[in-house]
């Protein structure tokens, strides 16, 4: 090929003149097109650029073969699986979509029994939801658990299996609301006697990251609130979460953040972000069995948005410091701490829990209290 | 190779097929070419049809020769980038006068299910030599051995930005992200690459420069070895946002040992002056303090405190260049871990709601629970002879350290030796 090259080049320096010239330029023409006809059929038979054939998921943001392993080939066990995506992408009009990538495969266990495995990853372009009992739930959900920040101080959260991330303002809805990409994933194994959860092929926490910005990427261009500045994630994840703990005296290590025995000895806490950005407690039952108490602090601006118009106007309770709203089934409380406003949501916290846990944090990152003084233990 | 078969099988160049190589011809009309050369000339013999193939076959050679070298990392491709490919005389110039006179010595970075990772490289002229090692923190030594006293040392900056690492102009190191190795199991201290310069610099002024230039070098070995593992991201280089290091100049206030606030001597502790005035006429006490007193007249002792908010903040207490005492703060349970084997290492035991340790006349260990995870707390004695008043100081510096690292509220209470 290569000699062949530096023959044509040479001889046309030599011949390229005069009436003999027409004939050999034909046949370097069609030399030149059998070239391409073989190079064309060698990207088309090898699946390779423009011929890859590869789908593409989620407003274009995720290529097949490119990336974890949900993307990949071996996802579809040598042809006993399909990959189906599905998507309706945000418009100007509309900013609002979502996308899917369903992993369908199925294999013959060793004693017979037919296995199927799903795995969904689901990714959601929009605004958080309105009402304050739904975006309390909702905060904790997203920010709470073993949910960490975003690497190079990207305004969301990631772990294992999805992640969170807030748009820049000028994709806030008309009411105000930031617009939010969330990522999640599941994955089952289901054979003749039950199921359990299975390997989702996501990758690893740097892997959902990427996945996650390309689609806020994608999106925000879809929706027309690029701006030309898409995200951009750079650094390694730096630190894992902890493995949750089983809960003996108090949640998330917090002084005071206590729990009776007998309700203790069937719960786990789950220590999340602990930075003067976000913070975060989780009371689950074991065993991933339904959850208990969640306590968020953000004061990361853009996350600290998602709780604007819900914080209230005066006081959550008596002789607290801050505005906020304390019902039932959740507390919000917002108040100034070493400079900048921190947003507190607490779903199904008692008082004793609530004061706990803002102490603890007002003790961390250096201000006055929210509580009012009670006698602390020691 | 193939250059005659490529003239043979073209049927239009019949101008060249009827005249060999080698025969000589008159000269074409518009070429001002004198006389017939020699039949040896190079222009003679590259006439005609084997011109081309001539050219071709020089252009394969070419090819070919150069794609060998690219693949070997020979030749113009020869890759002289220093430490598993890390470091190329770029990094290395702002360390070595001649980066083409730095040799290396390398192991490669290897992995152990039982031992984690391991890897050397010595980088030397004749005038010195940096030491890169990527190892495991051992839980049992690295803490109160070698490694926490010059690792951890107030001479080294925390890098920040969410790094597990620090760096001063002698020594540097890093943590591999979990997001690539993973969390360090509860046996398992964190793999980190470390820089060793040879020099064990402790007064003198933290010269940037270098200190940068090890950084960066840090950094790529960290980036290089995610490269290898196939790990996403690349660490940002940290090295131009580093806060300056102590310069040991600002004293300690009368009751802030070490700036902590709250934290005053024993009343019959006195420093400098105090034990000199009454050193000669007690027994056990004074002789004690023979060391520290004698021979430094009035001088304070000089602290240094590592700067910033960063997993460690480590205060050296110094005479005559000599650190006398070190009092820790460990807040990142990753390090913390080291302390771990040595909490009950000395006689008194230490309680408290939320931890405990052991304290000693010369030393004391405490680690408490906090929602960070583990924070220790470290007091020890590093001169032979001197008596520092750790016993008295250590439980204060907990309480009032606890509360800033974000602990809480500690009580710490010394009980009576337990028979050890």
């Amino acid at each position: 090929m290569a000699d062949e090259t530096g023959e044509l080049a040479g001889r046309e320096g030599a011949h390229g003149r005069g009436t003999r010239g027409t004939g050999k330029r034909r046949l370097l023409a069609g030399g030149a097109a059998l070239a391409l006809l073989a190079a064309l059929a060698g990207t088309w038979a090898t699946h390779t650029w423009p011929f890859t054939g590869d789908e593409h998921y989620c407003w274009g943001a995720w290529r097949e073969n490119s990336g974890p392993d949900f993307l990949g080939d071996e996802a579809l066990e040598d042809g006993n699986g399909k990959r189906v995506g599905t998507e309706r992408a945000p418009t100007p009009r509309r900013p609002t979509g979502t996308c899917t990538v369903a992993i369908d495969t199925w294999r013959t266990a060793g004693n017979g029994d037919k296995v199927t495995h799903r795995t969904e990853i689901e990714v959601t372009y929009g605004p958080a939801p309105k009402g304050a009992a739904e975006r309390a739930g909702w905060v904790v959900d997203h920010l709470g658990g073993d949910a960490l920040p975003l690497p190079d101080g990207l305004p969301g959260t990631v772990h294992g299996l999805g992640g969170t991330i807030v748009l820049p303002k000028r994709c806030d809805t008309a009411d105000g609301r930031p617009t939010v990409v969330t990522l999640a994933a599941g994955s089952t194994d289901t054979w003749s006697r039950g199921s359990m959860a299975g390997r989702a092929g996501l990758g690893g926490t740097r892997s959902v990251a990427a996945l996650l910005v390309a689609a806020a990427n994608r999106g925000m261009e879809a929706a027309g609130c690029a701006a030309g500045r898409p995200f951009e994630l750079v650094s390694p994840v730096l630190q894992l979460p902890e493995r949750a703990e089983s809960l003996f005296t108090e949640a998330c290590r917090i002084p005071g953040f206590a729990i009776d025995k007998v309700t203790g000895s069937n719960l786990e806490y789950q220590v999340g972000a602990v930075d003067r950005d976000l913070q975060s407690c989780s009371v689950r039952l074991q065993r991933g069995l339904g959850r208990f108490y969640d306590a968020v602090m953000v004061a990361e601006p853009r996350l600290a948005a998602l709780l604007d118009g819900v914080t209230g106007d005066g006081p959550p309770a008596p002789g607290w410091r801050g505005t906020g709203v304390f019902t039932d089934d959740y507390g919000i409380v917002r108040a100034d701490c070493a400079g900048r406003p921190a947003t507190f949501v607490m779903v199904s916290l008692p008082r004793d829990a609530q004061e706990a846990f803002t102490d603890a944090v007002t003790g961390r990152l250096g201000c006055d209290p929210l509580a009012p003084r009670h006698t602390q233990p020691s | 190779m193939n250059s005659n078969e490529v003239g043979g099988e073209n049927p239009v160049s019949e101008a060249d097929s009827h005249r060999p190589a080698g025969v000589p011809e008159p000269p074409p009309g518009p070429s001002p070419e004198p006389a017939p050369r020699a039949w040896w000339h190079p222009r003679r013999l590259l006439r005609g049809r084997v011109r081309p193939a001539a050219a071709a076959a020089l252009a394969g050679v070419l090819l070919g020769v150069a794609g060998t070298a690219w693949q070997t990392g020979t030749g113009p491709f020869r890759d002289d980038r220093k430490c598993w490919g890390a470091l190329d005389d770029g990094d290395l110039e702002g360390y070595f006068r001649d980066p083409a006179e730095v040799v290396a010595h390398e192991t490669s970075v290897q992995y152990r299910s039982l031992d984690g990772y391991s890897g050397l490289c010595r980088l030397s002229t004749r005038r010195g030599a940096v030491t890169v090692n990527v190892h495991r923190l051992d839980l049992r030594y690295d803490g109160f051995g070698r490694w926490g006293d010059e690792y951890l040392a107030p001479r080294l900056v925390p890098m920040g930005g969410g790094l597990l690492g620090m760096a001063s102009d002698t020594r540097a190191w890093l943590a591999l992200p979990e997001g690539c190795v993973g969390r360090p199991s509860l046996a398992q201290g964190p793999t980190v690459v470390d820089i060793d310069t040879g020099w064990t610099v402790q007064s003198s002024d933290v010269d940037e420069k270098e200190r940068a230039v090890l950084t960066r070098m840090v950094v790529k070995l960290v980036n290089r070895i995610l490269d290898q593992e196939g790990c996403s991201g690349t660490v940002v280089d940290p090295a131009d946002r580093l806060p300056a290091a102590d310069d040991g100049l600002t004293s300690e206030r009368p009751g802030a040992v070490c700036r902590v606030k709250g934290l005053t001597l024993p009343a019959q502790h006195k420093d400098g002056n105090g034990t000199n005035s009454d050193k000669s006429g007690k027994g056990g006490k004074s002789s004690e303090n023979g060391k520290s007193g004698g021979g430094d007249g009035e001088a304070a002792p000089r602290v240094w405190i590592t700067p910033g908010d960063g997993p460690v903040r480590t205060c050296d207490r110094t005479r005559l260049g000599y650190t006398e005492l070190r009092l820790m703060t460990v807040s990142d349970p990753r390090l913390a871990a080291l302390f771990e084997r040595s909490r009950d290492a000395y006689g008194t035991r230490l309680t408290s709601s939320r931890g405990r340790g052991s304290l000693s006349d010369r030393d004391g260990v405490f680690l408490a629970r906090c929602q960070t995870g583990d924070v220790a707390f470290v007091a020890r004695t590093l001169t032979l002879t001197s008596s520092q008043p750790v016993r008295a100081l250590f439980p204060r510096y907990v309480e009032a350290e606890a509360a800033r690292a974000g602990c809480g509220t500690l009580r710490v209470t010394a009980g009576t030796s337990g028979g050890d």
